[in-house]
């Protein structure tokens, strides 16, 4: 037992020498480079590249295109996705980020709120990038109309959907719902095809999926989540009549028990067992092997919807990158990201693999199929959440807004109680 | 040690002294960089505003005030103790049960008590893994057996009640740290002469008499050591949570160490969760004095 005393001490004890070494150099140590300076070199040098795992399947190959073409290397560490802020915190006042900064893209707006990323800005106007990105990934790394990172991995949330099963329960299978009656119809139809089959999907205890696939409903509607300062905005009819609509789903048995405690290991797996009308998800590239098994069944995607015919929206998620303030190797590391936002790199790598790219002005060839064409399209009309108290907020298993989510969908409770309440915790969060 | 009959020269006792520290410095290098500094660090930081970006701000006992009359530390507080005493007092009666059982000589007892033993070698992490796995509603193999057996209904999901899941958590509990527990009581059973049994045995006492008039009673020092033990590792549990509950379902399985972590690494609020520490060490403190407390109590009287 003193042994785990001990741990818990340590761990604090740690995290003050770490926050010390902040005061010690004066919080930050950004040097005095600027961007008018930096040049894109390709020396042989060598450049650190701090990544969530997870995206192994595009951000390593890409890494690995561009050791295979440059002088300079490219050194990937994968950092845990629920320590990335804590080691980047605390490698941050130490003065020891690595050269390039690629995290979570809700994660951006802390790390230009604290000024440790460079200004593109300038950079990416003169290489052509601007205004040719991925909108979401570009929108979560600025500030006061600066652009301090580019999107490096970018998927989008929309809804996965049996074809197969459509068909058998008498509906056309290509012209998917576009309306929340539309989905509630369909689901209904499909859950009644059998005992083990659900409407839809949605892995409710997982946090940072439900503002992936949730959040579009309330977005859907013309109401935003996150407010110009950086609070959030809650308690509001768009969220209501979302939440409303999920519980109706689940209380009309179309979505199976399971969700409830699924955090985040059935995202696609449910779905894949053939079983399920509709699921909440996102694509990137969604294929048979993110599906995991070969599914006996033909599925398509669409976006998901608002009540109102024409209404939808999506998140677009995965990762940005960031050239960090305390790189000593700037000029390299713009080299890489020059050439990570260029549109050969999405056209010749990007595509090959094939991922989504980070350039909107490229053609997708129809050959990639719609796994790869209407991600594409929606990616232009992404979405995201800016904000630096994501992480309390939104991500965390203990935050109001998986709490709003269980509370109403799961346990019944009043919409207009549950918003009320999840906005009074994030107000106290983010005041 | 300076009352033998011919006496030492000074220098003597000071070599003595010196080898002594000599002996204990590297020790108390260890404990006095990572267990004092850091303890005496957390407290200073337990009374600053200290976010993890950003300059700290002196804020006095403001962050033990808010501590102690959060709701949810409160709830946490609860439920901690509600998950010690059941898993107390399930593990040590489980484990002395153990103890009497594989104590005799019999064929294969090694091979048993390794058995019991082996989970107490894996880490509560890879633990809760495990359990998590098997337990799952969709993939597990435990819900499969229960449901096949009729145990549970169709489509049950035992991480979607808190009493469920609270019951598997103190299940692996026990599973898990039920090996050290029931060698330390053997350990103990072993101490005992094999006369007082003939004695008793001759007296005409019962098994049942046995076990409550000389078994426990001689074992009482290895029995408040596994309640120590239990009481204290069940207290600051936090990875058995984190891999199988995440605190869920509704909050209703967040410990106190968990909301400790939740308050620095989640929230990013580091004074705030120095000051948790200190809440979390204070009742630790007391809950060991009082135990130790009460095992001289116990020790005096028999």
């Amino acid at each position: 037992m003193k042994r785990n005393k001990g741990v818990v001490l340590t761990a604090a004890g740690l995290t003050l020498t770490g926050a010390l070494a902040l005061s010690a150099c004066g919080g930050g140590g950004a040097s005095e480079t600027s961007a008018a300076d930096i040049e894109a070199t390709d020396d042989g040098a060598t450049l650190s590249l701090w990544v969530r795992p997870g995206n192994e399947a595009v951000t390593d190959q890409i890494v690995e295109a561009y050791n295979d073409s440059h002088e300079n290397t490219v050194e990937i560490t994968h950092v845990p996705a629920d320590q990335y802020v804590t080691k980047y915190a605390q490698s941050a006042q130490s003065g020891s980020l690595p050269d390039i900064l690629a995290a979570d893209l809700v994660f951006m707006p802390q790390i230009v709120d604290n000024g440790t990323a460079l200004d593109l800005t300038d950079l990416l106007e003169e290489s052509g990038a601007a205004g040719n990105l991925a909108p979401a990934h570009v929108q979560a790394a600025s500030a006061d109309g600066r652009i301090y990172g580019v999107p490096y991995v970018t998927d989008t949330s929309l809804y996965l959907y049996n074809k197969t099963l459509l068909e058998q329960a008498g509906l056309d299978p290509e012209a998917p719902p576009t309306t929340w009656d539309g989905v509630a119809d369909a689901a209904e139809k499909i859950t009644a095809l059998g005992d083990d089959y659900y409407g839809a999907y949605i892995s409710g205890n997982a946090p940072g999926s439900l503002a992936y696939s949730f959040t579009p409903m309330i977005w859907a509607q013309g109401q935003s989540v996150v407010t110009e300062d950086g609070g959030f905005d809650l308690d509001n009819e768009a969220t209501q009549n979302a939440l409303q609509f999920m519980q109706d789903l689940y209380e009309n048995g179309d979505i199976p028990t399971s969700s409830k405690t699924d955090g985040g290991d059935g995202f696609f797996s449910v779905f894949a067992s053939g079983k399920i009308g509709f699921n909440f998800s996102g694509g990137n590239g969604v294929n048979t092997s993110t599906l995991g098994t070969d599914p006996q069944f033909d599925f398509g995607l669409a976006p998901i919807p608002g009540p109102e015919d024409g209404q939808w929206a999506t998140f677009s998620g995965g990762d940005a990158v960031a050239i960090s303030t305390q790189s000593e190797n700037k000029n390299q590391a713009w080299d890489f990201v020059a050439w990570l936002t260029s549109t050969e790199t999405s056209n010749d790598v990007y595509l090959s693999l094939p991922a989504l790219p980070p350039r909107t002005d490229v053609e997708i060839p129809a050959e990639l199929g719609d796994q790869f064409t209407v991600p594409a399209e929606l990616v232009r009309d992404g979405q995201t959440y800016v904000t630096t108290n994501y992480n309390e907020t939104i991500a965390s298993a203990q935050g109001p807004w998986v709490e709003m989510f269980q509370s109403v969908v799961f346990d019944g409770a009043d919409p207009a109680e549950a918003t009320k309440k999840a906005q009074a915790a994030a107000d106290e969060i983010t005041k | 040690m300076t009352t033998t009959g011919r006496r030492r020269p000074p220098s003597g006792a000071v070599r003595e002294a010196l080898t002594g520290w000599g002996l204990a410095l590297p020790a108390t290098i260890l404990v006095a960089v990572f267990f004092v500094l850091p303890f005496v660090m957390n407290l200073g930081m337990s009374f600053f505003d200290w976010p993890t970006f950003g300059t700290p701000s002196f804020t006095g006992i403001d962050n033990y005030q808010a501590v102690l009359t959060d709701p949810d530390f409160g709830r946490a507080a609860l439920f901690t103790v509600g998950y010690t005493v059941g898993c107390s007092v399930l593990g040590v009666a489980v484990s002395l049960g153990l103890a009497i059982l594989v104590r005799p000589k019999f064929r294969g007892r090694t091979a048993i008590r390794t058995v019991l033993f082996a989970p107490f070698t894996i880490g509560f992490a890879p633990a809760g893994l495990l359990f998590l796995a098997m337990s799952n509603t969709r993939t597990g193999v435990l819900p499969a057996i229960a449901i096949s057996l009729g145990l549970a209904p169709h489509g049950t999901d035992w991480f979607a009640d808190t009493g469920s899941t609270l019951v598997l958590v103190i299940i692996m509990t026990v599973w898990k740290t039920i090996g050290l527990t029931m060698l330390v009581l053997i350990i103990g059973m072993d101490s005992i002469p094999e006369e007082v049994y003939e004695a008793a045995k001759l007296d005409g006492a019962n098994g049942w008499t046995t076990l409550t008039r000389i078994t426990l009673p001689l074992i009482m020092k290895p029995l408040s050591l596994v309640i120590l033990l239990t009481v204290t590792t069940t207290f600051l549990g936090f990875d058995q949570f984190f891999t199988l509950t995440e605190g869920g379902p509704n909050n209703s399985t967040v410990t106190i160490v968990y909301y400790l972590y939740n308050a620095a690494f989640v929230n990013l609020d580091r004074g705030y969760a120095a000051s948790v520490a200190v809440v979390v060490v204070a009742i630790m403190a007391a809950i060991s004095i009082f135990q130790v407390r009460l095992q001289r109590g116990k020790g005096g009287a028999s």
